[in-house]
């Protein structure tokens, strides 16, 4: 696969049978795309309602991207403005509280969750689906991050302090998680699927309104549920090690259904964000050598210099992403190089960019 | 038969503190052969012979509760009679959109009765025929003696399994306190103490595993006999029950 031939661009209701095939491959659950053609259709009526309104946001918008390689939708990813919209947002926030007894001479600390709306109005990462043979690709990288750039490039649109996503926890083949069936199950008696569509998926308020008002106390849970708590589902590694890497932390915040962890970070804090750079689009002195270089990295590095970026450009609803070459040095993009092309870019225009690959992370030694 | 009244452990003859170093009451936990003034221990006797025993322990007042630990009763003061119980309340939970009535039953951690009089200690013969008419007769006489003053209560054993032990300790308290072990210590002021580590805040029974949910307000072996007396007596189940074992408490 040639990088420079992805595209992300925004859904329109037109994609709606290719986010139909898209939704029908992804796990129930998880990506919070429902099996349902009206509800899919709403979504992207919604996301191109999202990219159009000129009004001041509201925080209801709800932006969703597809990846196109070859001009075929291969993943999608999308925003939420504002997490809860106008209503609550739950999360569980772990919690230690020691409880001490004087007279025994002992102290314990207990693992505690506490209900929360911390997350009320924060920017939400939602509906990151890739098709699984592109997994191994850059694609990954573009479909996620490039979210990062529309919201740096648009940031007005989003007022939310943090930024967080929800990822995907533990549950088996039939969608039971053991940590709904030790909580959640026993105040709604219906299962984890069963509620998800009741919820509406995104909207998870009316649910959460149900559950225990006060901390639950960990230690109290079967053990099942107990070592549930903060793990991921296995088809929510690829997303999370990629915000991971960006700088969001896992340890604060679970989901109130699954207890799959909920990341968070200020988008400032974000390696794509502090690295992104805004650059004119203006032919190079010395255009024809670049010429040479970008035709070049249809095979690969054009050279030692030369490495790839996600680039992003355009108006809300024209904004489009894709991955080039670029020298890190540059103060411009060639409008004749094969990004600038890709993304339709003209001398005179401006490109924001940022580095593929971050700086080694500290402390992510798990990684080799 | 007759009922009779000690005031003071120092006023109990010797045959009966021998006879009540072997009984167990109603906790299954042993009795205690001293306490503070301000407590009474009422017995059952046949001629000269002791075939029950019930402990009053009055609410503790201001007074006794501020005092300094110097005076004679040093030790046993006010502060290890604080009684700690668990409410057992109801939460609901409702959901009109999604047509949800879901009640949920709560344990509140409290000291709600602060103000009721204990009876602690309540115990009979183990060798005794017809032990639970023996005790409800001594019980008869304690309710004649209190009328008019705060309400009686009485603490009873919680369920135990087959092992003896208890699944509502294994499923909060040990979670809480593991250095105790299988079994609830043992003691007004160990419990006290054991009340410091809990939750101050209601916690859903729901989330409780099965077993200790199963044992909220039942009784285990010890109480049987306390519990057929109470109720003949005149005394209810009310909506307490005691922290390390969920024992109910038997109120009037």
């Amino acid at each position: 696969m040639n990088p420079t031939d992805l595209l992300l661009r925004p859904a329109t209701p037109a994609d709606l049978a290719s986010l139909e095939r898209i939704a029908a491959s992804s796990v129930h659950g998880i990506g919070s795309l429902p099996h349902d053609r009206d509800k899919l259709l709403h979504r992207l009526v919604l996301a191109e309602q999202s990219f159009q309104s000129e009004d001041v946001a509201s925080g209801e918008e709800s932006y969703l991207f597809l990846l196109e390689h070859q001009g075929r939708v291969i993943g999608c990813s999308g925003i939420a403005a504002s997490a809860g919209f106008h209503e609550r947002f739950y999360s569980y926030r772990n919690e230690f509280m020691v409880h001490a007894s004087r007279g025994l001479g002992v102290t314990r600390r207990m693992h505690t969750l506490h209900l929360c709306h911390d997350l009320t109005g924060a920017t939400l990462l939602t509906s990151f689906y890739i098709d699984p043979d592109y997994e191994a690709t850059m694609a990954p990288e573009l479909l996620s991050r490039a979210r990062l750039l529309f919201i740096r490039r648009f940031a007005d649109r989003f007022p939310g302090a943090r930024i967080a996503a929800e990822m995907p926890g533990v549950s088996d083949d039939q969608g039971h998680s053991p940590f709904w069936s030790a909580v959640g199950e026993r105040f709604f008696k219906m299962s984890y699927p069963d509620a998800e569509r009741v919820s509406d998926g995104r909207n998870k308020a009316l649910i959460a309104d149900l559950m225990p008002r006060t901390p639950v106390y960990v230690g109290l849970l079967p053990a099942q549920a107990q070592m549930s708590i903060g793990q991921l589902h296995p088809v929510g590694e690829l997303p999370f090690q990629i915000l991971f890497r960006e700088g969001f932390e896992a340890d604060t915040y679970v989901d109130v259904f699954d207890a799959g962890p909920t990341v968070v970070a200020h988008l400032d804090q974000l390696a794509t964000v502090r690295q992104a750079s805004t650059l004119p689009v203006r032919p190079a002195e010395g255009s024809k050598a670049r010429q040479q270089g970008a035709s070049m990295a249809e095979e690969g590095p054009a050279s030692d210099r030369s490495q790839w970026h996600l680039l992003a450009a355009g108006p809300r609803t024209s904004f489009r992403a894709t991955l080039g070459l670029l020298d890190g040095r540059a103060a411009a993009l060639d409008p004749d190089s094969a990004a600038a092309q890709r993304l339709g870019l003209r001398a005179g225009d401006r490109v924001d960019v940022a580095p593929l690959r971050l700086p080694q992370l500290k402390g992510a030694h798990h990684e080799g | 038969m007759k009922v009779e009244r000690v005031e003071a452990p120092e006023q109990l003859p010797p045959a009966w503190r021998e006879a009540m170093a072997t009984w167990v009451n109603a906790l299954g936990e042993p009795l205690r052969l001293s306490w503070a003034p301000g407590q009474t221990l009422f017995v059952l006797e046949q001629d000269g012979h002791l075939l029950a025993c019930a402990r009053l322990v009055a609410p503790i007042d201001e007074n006794r509760a501020l005092q300094d630990g110097d005076g004679p009763s040093a030790g046993l003061a006010a502060s290890d009679e604080l009684r700690f119980h668990f409410h057992v309340g109801k939460l609901v939970h409702l959901c009109d959109e999604l047509r949800l009535f879901s009640p949920q039953q709560i344990l509140l951690l409290g000291n709600d009765l602060c103000d009721a009089t204990e009876i602690a200690d309540l115990a009979v013969d183990p060798l005794a025929h017809e032990g639970a008419l023996k005790l409800r007769l001594l019980l008869t006489a304690v309710v004649k003696a209190h009328e008019g003053r705060s309400r009686l209560y009485a603490d009873l054993q919680g369920h135990r399994d087959t092992d003896g032990l208890s699944p509502f300790w294994r499923g909060l308290g040990a979670r809480f306190l593991p250095v105790q072990g299988s079994q609830p210590g043992v003691g007004a002021r160990w419990r006290r103490n054991f009340a410091e580590l809990l939750p101050a805040l209601p916690l859903y029974v729901s989330l409780m595993d099965d077993a200790s949910r199963a044992c909220i307000g039942r009784i285990g072996p010890a109480a049987q006999c306390a519990r057929e007396a109470l109720q003949a007596a005149g005394f209810r189940a009310g909506a307490y029950v005691k922290i390390d074992d969920a024992g109910p408490t038997w109120e009037l």
